[in-house]
């Protein structure tokens, strides 16, 4: 039972970070390989935030605003042009991959490729007992954010006009737009919320471990592939439900089976579903008309 | 053997005819619009095993160089015929992931080396030999590239539906395409192995994958001379420029791929682009009518 | 004319997500024999002729190709065994030339192997071009053998189209609207091609809205309304019953209505 708390927690940061990649997948259909740098430099605004002096949440609120201006940014200076130029599904893949290089190199750069230390003080950092199970209050922190986060989400993609507009654009951006709503706006907009939630999701990651490092995000991006896929494209539910299950699935398998396979149970899962159900828990079909 | 070449220059070259090997393997896929990842977790799979097999083993070096892209070959028809139905990003995911797996399978086996890897590897071809295999591969791919199975193939990228209904068996092709990507690119890991003597699991990541991906997509899909004209300008201008260190090497390749992606989506042997920039050239009155030469029309 | 019928549907339904686009579908087309549909847009034609080309599989029904039942094959297997098609939204490769085009539907009629790649083969090669090149000459496109399909008129990619699917050298030809965009006189030229290849004993499907070249061409007519035939006959009848006017001539432009 402590190792599902634990789970939880842990799947907590992969649901967030793989909720904004389901939503850039499902509502402009891009594979943003660029998701992982956008975590870390979501991190890394905390960090440079905190050290100007500011205070917690005035540091975790300018990490999340960094997340968001740089998806934003690479929406507005990558994707969208090639968007425009009719890219192929993989040009995607390859052009938000070298933007990942671009970004990853920044940090090593800068950080002269050192590991430098995240703050802790002003986090949750105690622990508490409830019942046999012992809870660090920054796990609490982490489920009950992801909580709020997805379901306020969720609430929105399905019961505010805006959420409208997103799914219609996630339909058709043509037919969208006839009825009024900008795709490019929205493509803002979406890519502005993803870069939210992956930096959060970064914060939680500097705060659990400590420590942050140019390379901090790279091995989540897989995992928040599998996220995506395990869920299903564009829904968000099922990328919360994907990533609280791996997070759970890694922490048992270290437990029980041994910690090399913490880092194959992501890549597993992904072949596992892509052969056996390709759309993912809560997907739809892709269906070709001739 | 004469020495036209100091050995250093040897070993440059060798190096870039394996690295050519690998783009061809990912190369030959995009030319019928699969777009697998998997180029890491095949290499090493060559890698590693001509390392086994020379280390481990009294085999020939033949049998070093065969047996991993036979293994290899075989991997990737098991792999082909559970996941090639998937398109897109699907199957990138999926050929991504596999090539993760293989890389944490090898990192985490003690009898292959488990971290440190394997040291050791004695010499393998030479250079002139690997030049003449990249010769005949390059042969054999336009010898095809005008024959109806190029065609075939052309016509399943551009557009598979279309190409069922005139009797073409898309599955059958992509399957034997992927099958031998996988056994080419394990034999350039193979020799790459016994080149530089050692092979560890960290060698066959995201920065393999990012780089022979990167000439792969800025040679683009038309002609297989655009791969190889891209990987050799790159590692020449890498080469004599001596960026030693991977960090700015990575840079240059992640800038070069968003920009050719911006620029020529397609490539650079896309002969429509060549078509754009001869018109923008030539002036308005020089609109050609004449069709491009994917087909090799005479 | 048809002495051996070679395409038969039985009772075939189809239905998408709770929306029934074929209905008890009953036709048959016999061997050189040019049988037309017809009904209004969305009435199931192109559905049918996706579920004969194995796009689409029945809910119900049979399909039979001579006396094959081909429900459940793929479509490179049918096009192998002879049935080639056009489709309604005019699929080319584009960026390729107009002889590469109908080259790929000569395909299935190489017969070498990988094996053979240099020898033999540049006999077999040149063979085929020649051979893709009297067809184009059929459908009067030899002097466009080289241009890209993707800068032609519509009414020549068409042509391109038909070219193709006659590569297969098929028995059984199913044409979706293949004179759509097309000025009088090509359509007049379509109608003589498709003439000239039924009487050699190919049957052949033809959906068009151009009741007059429905009316010259195809002795026997199916009208489709709603994914099912609302009468099968020999076309002038068909045409001139009241239901077929009201179903759908009347929906049309006076010029295409005048077919008496």
């Amino acid at each position: 039972m402590q190792q599902l708390i634990n789970g939880v927690a842990l799947g907590g940061t992969f649901a967030l970070l793989g909720v904004g990649l389901t939503l850039i997948w499902g509502v402009m259909g891009v594979l943003t390989f660029a998701q992982a740098q956008v975590l870390t430099w979501g991190g890394f605004g905390t960090l440079v935030a905190w050290e100007l002096g500011a205070s917690v949440w005035v540091a975790f609120g300018a990490g999340v605003l960094t997340g968001a201006v740089v998806c934003v940014l690479v929406e507005v200076t990558v994707i969208g042009p090639l968007r425009r130029r009719g890219g192929s599904e993989f040009s995607f893949v390859a052009a938000t991959m070298g933007v990942s290089v671009l970004l990853g190199f920044f940090l090593e750069w800068r950080t002269h490729a050192q590991t430098l230390t995240f703050p802790r003080e002003g986090f949750p950092t105690g622990s508490m007992r409830i019942g046999a199970l012992t809870l660090s209050e920054l796990q609490v922190a982490i489920i009950v954010i992801t909580i709020l986060v997805s379901a306020a989400l969720m609430a929105t993609l399905r019961w505010t006009r805006f959420g409208r507009d997103v799914r219609a654009v996630a339909e058709s951006r043509e037919v969208a737009s006839l009825l009024g709503v900008s795709p490019r706006a929205t493509y803002w907009v979406v890519s502005a919320i993803a870069g939210a939630l992956a930096a959060i999701a970064g914060i939680f990651q500097g705060v659990s471990n400590a420590n942050i490092s140019y390379s901090s995000g790279d091995h989540l991006l897989m995992i928040a592939f599998a996220v995506a896929v395990v869920g299903g494209i564009g829904s968000v539910g099922g990328a919360v439900v994907g990533g609280l299950a791996i997070g759970i699935v890694q922490v048992f398998a270290v437990a029980y089976v041994s910690s090399a396979f913490q880092q194959a149970a992501a890549f597993l899962a992904i072949l596992i579903v892509l052969v056996l159900r390709p759309q993912g828990l809560f997907g739809r079909e892709e269906t070709v008309r001739v | 053997m004469f020495e036209l070449l100091s050995p250093y220059h040897q070993f440059q070259l060798s190096s870039l005819l394996i690295t050519l090997l690998m783009v061809l393997s990912v190369s030959m896929l995009f030319e019928a619009g699969i777009f697998s990842l998997a180029v890491g977790g095949v290499v090493a799979i060559g890698g590693y095993g001509a390392g086994l097999l020379s280390t481990r083993s009294e085999m020939p070096l033949m049998v070093g160089l065969v047996a991993p892209p036979v293994l290899a070959a075989l991997v990737s028809l098991l792999l082909g015929m559970a996941i090639l139905r998937l398109r897109g990003i699907y199957l990138a995911l999926g050929t991504f992931a596999f090539a993760q797996l293989v890389v944490i399978v090898i990192a985490n086996w003690s009898f292959a080396g488990a971290v440190d890897g394997i040291v050791g590897i004695g010499p393998g071809l030479s250079v002139w030999s690997l030049l003449g295999v990249v010769v005949v591969i390059c042969t054999l791919m336009e010898l095809v590239r005008r024959s109806r199975f190029g065609r075939a193939t052309r016509a399943i990228r551009l557009d598979e539906r279309t190409a069922a209904g005139v009797g073409v068996d898309a599955r059958r092709y992509r399957l034997v395409l992927f099958t031998i990507a996988g056994a080419l690119a394990a034999f350039a890991g193979a020799c790459d192995a016994h080149l530089v003597g050692v092979v560890s699991s960290d060698q066959y990541g995201f920065s393999l994958l990012v780089t022979v991906f990167a000439f792969a997509l800025i040679g683009g899909t038309g002609h297989w001379l655009g791969p190889v004209a891209a990987t050799i300008c790159f590692t020449l201008f890498r080469q004599s420029f001596g960026y030693s260190g991977s960090g700015w090497e990575q840079v240059g390749y992640g800038a070069a791929l968003v920009v050719i992606m911006l620029v020529a989506p397609n490539g650079l042997s896309d002969p429509s682009l060549w078509r754009r920039l001869r018109s923008a050239a030539g002036g308005p009155g020089r609109r050609r009518v004449a069709a491009s030469s994917v087909g090799g029309t005479r | 004319m048809s002495d051996e019928t070679l395409l038969r549907i039985e009772d075939v339904s189809v239905s998408f997500g709770g929306v029934a686009a074929l209905q008890a579908m009953n036709l048959q087309v016999g061997r050189g024999e040019i049988v037309g549909l017809v009904g209004p847009n969305g009435a199931g034609k192109t559905t049918l002729i996706n579920v004969i080309t194995g796009y689409y599989r029945p809910d119900a029904g049979t399909v039979r190709l001579g006396e094959d039942e081909i429900v459940g094959r793929s479509p490179d297997e049918l096009a192998r065994l002879g049935v080639a098609r056009t489709f309604q939204s005019l699929r080319l490769f584009e960026g390729t030339s107009v002889l590469d085009n109908v080259l790929v539907g000569r395909h299935t009629a190489f017969r070498g192997s990988l094996l053979q790649l240099w020898g033999t083969r540049r006999w077999e090669e040149r063979s085929q071009r020649a051979v893709a090149m009297e067809l184009l000459d059929l459908v009067d496109l030899a002097d466009l053998a080289g241009a890209d399909v993707s800068n032609l008129s519509y009414g020549t990619r068409r042509r391109v189209e038909l070219a193709r699917a006659l590569a297969l050298e098929p028995r059984l030809l199913l044409l979706d609207e293949p004179t759509a965009g097309m000025s009088g006189a090509e359509s007049a030229e379509i109608s003589d091609v498709v003439t000239t290849i039924s009487a050699s004993g190919v049957g052949v499907l033809l959906i068009d809205h151009n009741l007059k070249l429905i009316a010259d061409a195809c002795e026997t007519t199916c009208v489709m309304v709603s994914g099912q035939p609302l009468v099968t006959g020999p076309t002038s009848i068909v045409f001139a019953r009241d239901d077929v006017r009201a179903a759908y001539v009347g929906n049309r432009r006076k010029r295409d209505s005048d077919v008496s």
